[in-house]
């Protein structure tokens, strides 16, 4: 035996890897699959769209209120810009914000969770009753007071919100899964070895609550893309300039646009709607592959 | 320091391990569960000590505690550190890390005392890393000793959890403890969740290697005929406390406490031509919480006295070899001991006595 | 042997699972008999297929579960006559003539005593219910013959006892309850499902007390599924030991101890600890682990494991042979005697 090259890197390739099963078994879930094309697909135009500097903002005048013609898929709207070129641009805010929102609220969430549920105590006590404090709050109310306050309606405030109001779910879901993981006898072992807090928590405990991380922050990119389309339909979302799917469903406030102008909402709807559908599936299939009982 | 206190590794003093009992919504402390309650033990340096005890006996708790895994309430676990006993329980972050190189313990559950996310290799570098074994060379040099003592190929550490055997992987749990080099190996119940046809290879396993390091084991199981076979001395406990210790031999020819010969007696034997009387207590375990007053076990014992109601017997040297036990029936003040009528052993307690004024 | 001594006759019973579109077959070709008044003793590892085998004729099993027999008869006793009762005929696995015998004739104990009780109604309620099912009893007659079984199984202050709640009894009381639910309607056989896994030495030492009571002075039936060869050796008239869905040695307690056949039921009972070893005895080992049930195993399923292994014990099929009267051995060492199916 070759006592020079390490055990490691000798059975590097024999080894078999728990990812290459579960992307075979993600790739045989047809439904799930469908959903990362769809999702990934979306995404890809609207920022091939955005990169190509589609003009959404130039009204022309000429052709307002226009239905889906050569030049306009998708038609105008009522000031006669062009809603392809808005739905592409508005789908890259759209998706930025679901993502970073998904992303950062289940960053804040984990860490306090695993925090909570791992030293438990008062730690636990005052995280948890903070985030009670959070919950209590209605997020719209939350809007509308910090819009006040700072006097403007921008990206920043929004993102800001959904993730000081997005992190409980998270956070409730890892405190539970570390509450039971933490009698788990490898975390004792790993204690009985005298390995730090930290390392522990992050590095033993925390890969295996991965898998519902994962699932919860792709539905949550769903929930915060309807979040801002509600938000933004009501007024009170991004700033009117910068088009985001909810923006510009905004315009079909209006009953004329509703029955007579058909297309400014059923694009940027459908948009809404077949994004948060795919990454629905997305989710269930990436729940029934990472789900640790069914393995 | 005694030839005796030399050979001893660890002592433990009076030790205590309780744990609040909280009710209500301010939590409001309602009682204590005395899981061990003032036990005062020496582990001999290579012995194989084995502690024996139904559910709730305290015996998993007692391990805990000496692993620092439990905060002990009261008492002093001293561990002989080259000829100096050092209180454990007094250690402070850096003392307590280089006492887990000192003593590591194996787990009841192999299933999951390895982190199924993480391969074999992984679950085995990081306590060397931690340890401060600096490179690669020589942590696989590590890992590759203590796996060809437990006769597992040093490839399939490449491997996850789920791969392996319940058999496999508790020697895999085993050769993990063994990586950092401890000297003392606390073992809870490392074959309860076992196959039988596999507990058998665990176990010689076990006692090879303990041969092999000259290493010293804390044998925790519920299951006498395993301690029996694991052990060189045998502690036997009940509701937090010892009841009785003696080296494995005597304490099967001639178990001294009421407890211990029921718990022999009820052992269901293999064999169907020496079917032995068996001793059935009556009635349960009491809740550790609500322990009996004076002598624990005096609601279950068939020779329960007056006194047992009342005081509780201190563990005390009885017959040769080191052989303790606590228990009223061996003190020569109490009254009407003529009670002791168990399997015509009244003469062998007669003799016990007659040394008992030796010591 | 007619049907008067014979309780449970099982022939040729075939379970199979059905999981990600592959069946594995779990129980193959299990034949036994019971006779009435005695204990037979079902011993083997887990995983060895002995909880599906008695799953298999209560029908407990689920849905993806195929259970197939030439023969599941059992014989009920009724006004000194025999009614006999073709349980592989029975379509439905809860259907009315199922749970016509579960309870008056037929009844079970599980393992796990604390999952056994439902934990928001009064014990005295459970087990009544039975009763009432089955005989259509009133509440207060019912309530009587439970408060003369928990004196009858020793639980202490049955007055007060029948109106606790599951919690608030211990391990070893709450598998009193289980089995006084098991015995309320009066059944012929009891099934004991590792009845003792889950409870102390010494609790097991009562619980056992009180089955081996039950056999001897009330004449039930018992089938005690278990690992533990001691209490096989206390308990048992007759032992059938299992090995990876299959019976490979069936005969009497004597014929298991004193004259054991199979080189599994040998290793079997060397590898266990007994107490009063010597110091410098070692135990003996089986080599390997279980195989998983799911890999098709072609001739004797314990041929990877086993010492006198030769190359026939890897081909098809491996017969059982009658040592002896009653002692069958299903191993190809013992193929001068005659082969039974």
């Amino acid at each position: 035996m070759n006592s020079q090259t390490s055990i490691k890197a000798r059975n590097y390739a024999a080894s078999s890897s728990l990812l290459k099963r579960n992307i075979h078994k993600f790739l045989d879930n047809k439904l799930a699959l469908i959903g990362l094309i769809v999702v990934v697909m979306m995404t890809a135009a609207c920022i091939i769209g955005a990169l190509a500097g589609v003009d959404y903002e130039t009204p022309n005048l000429y052709v307002m209120k226009s239905p889906p013609m050569p030049g306009h898929p998708f038609g105008t709207d009522t000031i006669g810009r062009d809603l392809f070129a808005r739905v592409l641009y508005g789908g890259c805010f759209s998706i930025f914000i679901g993502v970073f929102c998904a992303v950062m609220s289940s960053a804040i969430g984990a860490t306090l969770g695993a925090v909570a549920g791992y030293c438990g105590g008062w730690t636990d006590k005052v995280i948890v009753r903070i985030s009670e404090i959070f919950q209590a709050f209605p997020q719209l109310v939350l809007v509308m007071m910090l819009v006040a306050i700072v006097n403007k309606r921008g990206l920043g405030n929004l993102l800001l919100i959904f993730v000081a109001t997005g992190w409980m779910t998270t956070f409730r879901m890892v405190r539970n899964e570390f509450l039971s993981l933490k009698g788990e006898t490898y975390v004792k072992v790993s204690e009985a070895f005298g390995m730090s807090k930290q390392n522990i928590m992050f590095k033993q405990v925390l890969p295996n609550v991965m898998s519902p991380i994962i699932v919860s922050t792709t539905t949550n990119v769903a929930f915060f893309i309807l979040q801002e389309a509600a938000l933004s339909f009501i007024g009170l979302g991004v700033a009117d300039k910068t088009p985001t799917w909810g923006n510009i469903l905004n315009v079909a406030k209006s009953v004329s646009v509703v029955t007579d102008q058909w297309w400014i909402w059923v694009f940027p709807g459908l948009s809404i709607s077949l994004f948060v559908l795919a990454i629905n599936f997305l989710g269930d299939g990436l729940r029934d592959v990472l789900d640790p009982k069914q393995q | 320091m005694s030839a005796d206190e030399k050979n001893a590794i660890i002592q433990i003093q009076n030790l205590k391990t309780w744990f609040l009992v909280t009710k209500g919504a301010f939590k409001k402390v309602v009682g204590y569960v005395k899981a061990v309650d003032g036990v005062s033990l020496k582990v001999y340096k290579g012995e194989a000590l084995g502690i024996v005890g139904e559910s709730g006996c305290g015996k998993s708790t007692l391990g805990k505690t000496i692993m620092l895994l439990e905060k002990p309430t009261g008492g002093k676990i001293l561990y002989n550190d080259n000829g100096t006993f050092k209180d454990v329980t007094q250690f402070n972050k850096q003392e307590t890390f280089a006492f887990r190189k000192k003593v590591q313990m194996v787990f009841q559950d192999p299933y999951s005392a390895l982190n199924p996310q993480k391969k074999i290799y992984t679950s085995f570098e990081e306590p060397l890393k931690v340890h401060g074994v600096k490179t690669q060379e020589e942590r696989e040099a590590a890992m590759q000793k203590v796996l060809k003592m437990v006769n597992i190929q040093p490839e399939y550490l490449m491997r996850y959890p789920h791969q392996f055997s319940g058999g496999q992987r508790q020697r895999l749990c085993i050769a993990r403890a063994l990586v950092v080099k401890p000297d003392v190996l606390i073992c809870d119940e490392p074959v309860s969740a076992l196959d039988v046809s596999i507990q058998a290879q665990v176990l010689n396993l076990m006692k090879d290697i303990q041969k092999e390091l000259h290493l010293t084991y804390l044998f925790i199981a519920h299951d006498l005929s395993v301690v029996q076979y694991m052990s060189d001395r045998i502690v036997v406990m009940y509701l937090g406390k010892i009841v009785e210790i003696a080296d494995s031999k005597s304490l099967y020819d001639d178990p001294l406490h009421p407890y211990t010969r029921a718990l022999l007696s009820a052992i269901p034997v293999p064999d169907i031509h020496n079917h032995k009387k068996r001793i059935v207590l009556e009635g349960e375990t009491p809740s550790p919480i609500r322990k009996p007053s004076g002598c624990a076990f005096h609601s279950r014992c068939p020779n329960r006295m007056e006194i047992c109601k009342t005081v509780d017997p201190a563990l005390l040297h009885r017959g040769q070899n080191g052989h303790m036990v606590a228990c009223h029936l061996y003190d020569d003040k109490v009254e009407g001991k003529s009670a002791v009528k168990m399997d015509g052993k009244g003469s062998a307690l007669e003799e016990r006595a007659d040394s008992d004024e030796k010591y | 042997m007619d049907n008067q001594q014979i309780i449970l006759d099982v022939k040729n019973l075939n379970t199979s699972f059905v999981s990600d579109h592959k069946e594995v077959r779990i129980i193959k070709d299990v034949s036994f008999q019971v006779k009435r008044g005695t204990t037979l003793a079902v011993v083997g590892e887990s995983g060895c297929g002995k909880s599906v085998t008695m799953n298999s004729i209560m029908r407990f099993t689920g849905s993806n579960a195929r259970v197939q027999a030439e023969n599941i008869q059992y014989n009920a006793l009724q006004d000194e006559k025999i009614i006999e009762h073709h349980l592989e005929r029975i379509k439905k696995p809860n259907g009315p003539e199922m749970r016509a015998l579960r309870g008056p004739e037929i009844s079970m104990v599980f393992q796990d005593p604390m999952s056994s009780l439902n934990p928001v109604y009064k014990v005295g309620d459970q087990v009544a219910e039975g009763l009432i099912q089955h005989t259509g009893m009133r509440k207060k007659e019912a309530r009587k013959k439970v408060l003369e079984m928990f004196c009858k199984l020793g639980i202490p202050d049955p007055e007060e006892r029948i109106d606790s709640y599951p919690h608030q009894f211990s391990g070893g009381m709450k598998q009193r309850v289980v089995i006084a639910i098991a015995l309320i309607c009066d059944p012929e056989l009891i099934i004991c499902d590792e009845p003792t896994t889950a409870l102390d030495v010494t609790i097991q030492a009562q619980i056992m007390e009180l089955l081996k009571g039950l056999q001897i002075n009330e004449g039930k039936s018992i089938i005690l599924i278990t690992h533990n060869m001691g209490l096989v050796a206390e308990m048992a008239d007759e032992v059938c030991v299992m090995y990876m869905g299959r019976v490979m040695e069936f005969g009497t307690l004597e014929d298991i101890f004193d004259r054991t056949a199979h080189p599994y039921t040998q290793a079997l009972l060397k590898s266990v600890p007994v107490l009063g070893l010597a110091d410098d005895q070692r135990l003996e080992t089986i080599p390997g682990s279980t195989p998983n049930p799911a890999d098709l195993i072609e001739g004797c399923e314990f041929a990877g494991r086993c010492p006198y292994t030769q190359k026939s014990c890897r081909k098809g099929k491996i017969p059982a042979f009658e040592v002896s009267p009653g002692h069958r051995v299903r191993c190809l060492k013992y193929d001068t005697f005659p082969e039974v199916d």
